[in-house]
């Protein structure tokens, strides 16, 4: 593919997508705001957890842990100081004097700030979690993290001078708009894009294809592993952060099991180890789900769409367990070619390399 | 007894079995040889039913099985002693004994332990053994013992002198002809040319998942190219 | 103090108990699908509203335990034959996912059931009387459920050894753990090995749901979590995959769960004097007595160590091939 084409392709796209967005946040329709801001955050959360578990096939069941820490780390670290008295009245005095909201004209850059140190330290928090749990591997290490998730829980649960405990953690003040939250979901879609198509992301892919063999021709296991780890804290961490200033109140029970199942079903579908499918993925799954849930409201079936969801995700996982996109990536020059019945030329780069 | 037509097998997309046809009458003793990786034990393990083939057909005294479960297929009289024994580490002779003739009923199975441990001695010394502590040798003749217990009237028998001092080696093949006078029926896969061509009625010579050869034993015994490539003339 | 102690060791027992039947029936399936069966802790939970439906229905309590476990053992043997065998062989951690949309569908299913019948969330469950109250043994009381769930254990899993051992069909779930494959050349039905091992399995999760939910007086969709990742934690204790072990996973693991519960605020109860009051702060600051709440964290951070370093449980024992 020429390289006009490998960039024409995805600028075209974000520039639909800030048309798209243009017009959405003009049109005042404040469900549908949500609702695409919520498939940015989601997409987020899809994306990174691509990274951790679809690249290096080790699976992390307790990402959400790393999503609830930048939740309450950013907003902590926002929240205006009456409201940090009001609330947090235990505060240890570094962290009660502590206010990130500045603003700098439109842009919060207290916000901003507040969101890349929760990253930071979530990543730095996660550099020595997946130091010790990145060396198990199949469910064990599905299991252990699982684990990390439910101590994360305990430990926003009992550290209530911080996080008000069980109590809902209210007042953050609603940062996260259209913009910000898309801009964030570009971003982490073109690092991890970036990064599958890198001698460390074929590394993951390697040893998630054959371990042993990726060690005896000298590939680190371990490396590949930690780093996609790490990374995906981070952005996952900030995905918690727009949660958080989304939806302005929450408390650690949100971070749970049902968002995991959630995040995973959306990874499942659009296919593991495919970035363009973990989009896709998060699309179509929030698309069902939304829509299910107005047949819910509407027949005061509660639970259907649990139960249709997961029944989905059986079915995908017994049939088409690649996913939508298995392994493959959207190739813009391919898409355009169907477009025009033009037979895909070009050094014979088919859609389904990396 | 045994005639398999046109068999395509396939691991994946690799193909490894690539329309084989072969035959084994009724008391016969054939031998199916050739190098490492040429299909023997994917064709005893197509037989048996562990894996499926894609194309062809296995009759089995007239009736079609290659789409029977293997439970069926045991329960037809067809018994397969695998390759590298897969004897149950943690259960004791006795139990892998019983396991072999689980769908027997019984009386029947007690009748049958008998039996086998008068072909060997061996096992009847070690009967609350675990499995995992005997011998090379000693799983090998457990493992045939095992496959024994159901009264099979094909055995399949995947390599079994792998592994094996020559002196078990001499043993084991004396025990294949016992049971061959005995009358039974035996598709026997072998790396062991030498011994296996000279129990064998019949040979079917196999290479990169078709047969190059086939014959009775003493002719492709002196098929030049046998002699070069596996007798090491 | 030795009535404390005493009285901690009595209570280990008994969740003990109930720890370890859930523990073997997730060793059960494991040793022979490599299958981790997150459901499993839904199973109990459906157990546990078949019977209080059940009973709210009127129906009398032998009625109503004979209900609980038909229904529970058809819907564990549907789990087996919808989700779990068309995917069977496929990699692990494709089966664990699939394990929690199973256990998805099970707890939106009774949510929606219960909704249905115009119930609450959260319910009370109506726990026999015959497990209501205390029985004094001396200078210690036993709640008559942690009585009912030790004598239980100690049944169900004596009868659980004696079938595994001397059954033709114990035999071939032995077989099956260790070789699948040679036992299907054996000539065993292994569709039908599998289906027991889960009926087995959904069984013994019915008498730990019913214990369970008649010791906890509330019952809600969701309280098989806790429970599987208990049972799950158990039995790798004691190196996952054999019945004994399990066994001897969920004991240890309910007395590894008393020490953060009895050292939480010890320096409270220690008789003044008997300790230096250096020491006595020390304590205090290491272990307040908030520490109890954090006895899940405690638990998961003790599975962890031994995921990393006694992968085979407490005994140690014959490694098992890591799957890549």
């Amino acid at each position: 593919m020429t390289p006009r084409r490998l960039v024409t392709g995805p600028l075209a796209g974000i520039l639909i997508l800030i048309v798209g967005l243009a017009a959405l946040d003009a049109s005042g329709l404040a469900f549908w705001q949500g609702l695409v801001i919520n498939l940015a955050i989601y997409i987020v959360l899809v994306v990174s957890l691509n990274l951790a578990s679809g690249f290096t096939g080790v699976f992390s069941l307790g990402h959400i842990g790393f999503m609830a820490l930048g939740a309450y780390i950013s907003a902590i670290l926002t929240l205006p100081l009456r409201e940090k008295g009001e609330y947090l009245a235990d505060l240890p005095t570094w962290l009660a004097g502590v206010h990130l909201d500045q603003m700098v004209g439109p842009i919060p850059i207290g916000w901003l700030a507040a969101t890349l140190m929760a990253g930071c330290l979530v990543a730095l928090l996660a550099l020595g979690v997946g130091a010790v749990l990145m060396r198990l591997s199949g469910h064990f290490v599905a299991v252990a993290t699982l684990g990390f998730l439910v101590m994360v829980r305990v430990i926003l649960f009992n550290a209530d001078g911080f996080t008000r405990g069980s109590r809902t953690f209210t007042n953050v003040t609603p940062y996260t708009n259209l913009w910000w939250a898309w801009a964030c979901a570009v971003l982490t879609v073109y690092v991890v894009w970036r990064l599958k198509r890198s001698p460390y992301g074929r590394a993951m892919f390697a040893q998630r294809r054959d371990r042993w063999a990726a060690q005896s021709i000298g590939i680190s296991v371990l490396r590949p592993r930690l780093l996609a780890f790490v990374i995906s804290a981070f952005f996952t961490a900030i995905a918690g952060s727009l949660y958080a200033h989304f939806i302005t109140s929450f408390s650690p029970t949100v971070f749970y099991f049902d968002l995991t199942f959630r995040v995973i079903t959306m990874l499942v579908i659009g296919g593991l180890g495919s970035v363009s499918g973990s989009v896709i993925g998060a699309g179509v799954v929030l698309a069902v789900a939304e829509g299910l849930r107005r047949v819910e409201d509407a027949t005061l079936l509660y639970g259907l769409s649990g139960i249709l969801l997961a029944a989905f995700f059986i079915v995908v996982i017994i049939r088409r367990p690649g996913g939508i996109m298995g392994q493959r990536e959207i190739s813009f020059g391919n898409l355009v070619a169907r477009f025009r019945r033009v037979p895909v030329s070009g050094p014979g780069e088919p859609p389904g390399a990396a | 007894m045994l005639e398999i037509d046109g068999l395509q097998v396939f691991y994946g997309n690799i193909r490894a079995l690539d329309g084989i046809s072969l035959r084994v009458e009724r008391g016969e003793l054939v031998a199916l040889i050739g190098s490492n990786g040429a299909g023997k034990s994917t064709a005893l393990k197509t037989i048996s039913g562990l894996m499926r083939s894609r194309q062809g057909s296995i009759r089995y005294e007239g009736t079609e099985i290659a789409r029977e479960s293997t439970d069926r297929i045991v329960e037809l009289g067809i018994s397969h002693c695998p390759e590298g024994r897969r004897i149950f580490g943690r259960l004791t002779v006795r139990e892998n004994l019983i396991l072999g003739g689980i769908q027997r009923s019984p009386t029947e199975s007690r009748e049958e332990m008998e039996r086998v441990c008068e072909i060997f001695p061996r096992l009847r010394e070690r009967m609350s053994q675990a499995g995992g502590t005997l011998s090379g040798g000693e799983q090998q003749m457990l493992a045939i013992a095992r496959a024994l217990m159901g009264r099979p009237r094909l055995l399949l028998l995947d390599e079994p002198s792998l592994g094996l001092a020559p002196l078990m080696v001499e043993h084991i093949f004396r025990v294949i002809e016992d049971l061959k006078r005995e009358g039974l029926t035996m598709l026997l896969v072998e790396q062991n040319v030498h011994h296996a061509l000279d129990v064998a009625d019949r040979a079917y010579v196999m290479e990169a998942g078709h047969i190059s050869l086939e014959g009775p034993a003493a002719s492709v015994r002196a098929d030049p190219q046998v002699e070069r490539s596996y007798l090491g003339h | 103090m030795a009535n404390y102690a005493l009285q901690q060791i009595i209570n280990a027992l008994s969740a003990g108990s109930l720890y370890a039947l859930m523990a073997v029936g997730l060793a059960l399936i494991f040793s022979i699908l490599r299958l981790i069966n997150f459901a499993h802790g839904d199973l109990m939970m459906v157990a546990a509203y078949v019977a209080a439906f059940a009973l709210f229905a009127g129906l009398p309590l032998p009625a109503a335990i004979v209900t609980m476990l038909v229904a529970t053992v058809v819907i564990g043997l549907l789990m087996e034959r919808i989700a779990y065998r068309p995917i069977r062989g496929a990699p692990d951690v494709a089966m664990l996912l699939t394990s929690f949309a199973v256990g998805q569908i099970l707890q939106n299913g009774t949510l929606l059931i219960s909704r249905l019948a115009k119930q609450p969330t959260q319910i009370a469950f109506p726990a026999p009387d015959l497990l209501n109250g205390v029985v004094s043994l001396g200078a210690l009381t036993i709640s008559k459920v942690n009585l009912a769930s030790f004598v239980s254990g100690i049944v169900l899993l004596s009868l659980l050894t004696v079938f595994v051992t001397r059954t033709r069909l114990g035999l071939a779930m032995h077989a099956a753990a260790e070789d699948l494959g040679a036992a299907q050349l054996m000539g065993i039905r292994v569709n039908r090995v599998v289906a027991s091992a889960f009926a087995i399995a959904a069984a013994l999760a019915t008498v730990a749901g019913f214990l369970y939910a008649s010791q906890a007086g509330q019952i809600n969709p969701y309280l098989g979590f806790s429970p599987v990742l208990k049972a799950f934690i158990a039995a790798v204790i004691g190196g996952f995959g054999s019945i004994s072990g399990a066994v001897i996973g969920g004991y240890a693991l309910a007395f590894l769960e008393i020490i953060p519960t009895a050292l939480s605020g010890i320096a409270d109860i220690l008789p003044p004097g008997s300790v230096s009051p250096g020491v006595h702060d020390l304590l205090a600051t290491l272990l307040p007595s908030g520490l109890a709440s954090y006895r899940d964290a405690f638990v998961f951070l003790f599975l962890i160590l031994m995921l990393l370093f006694r992968p085979n449980g407490i005994l140690g024992g014959r490694a098992r091939e890591e799957t890549p």
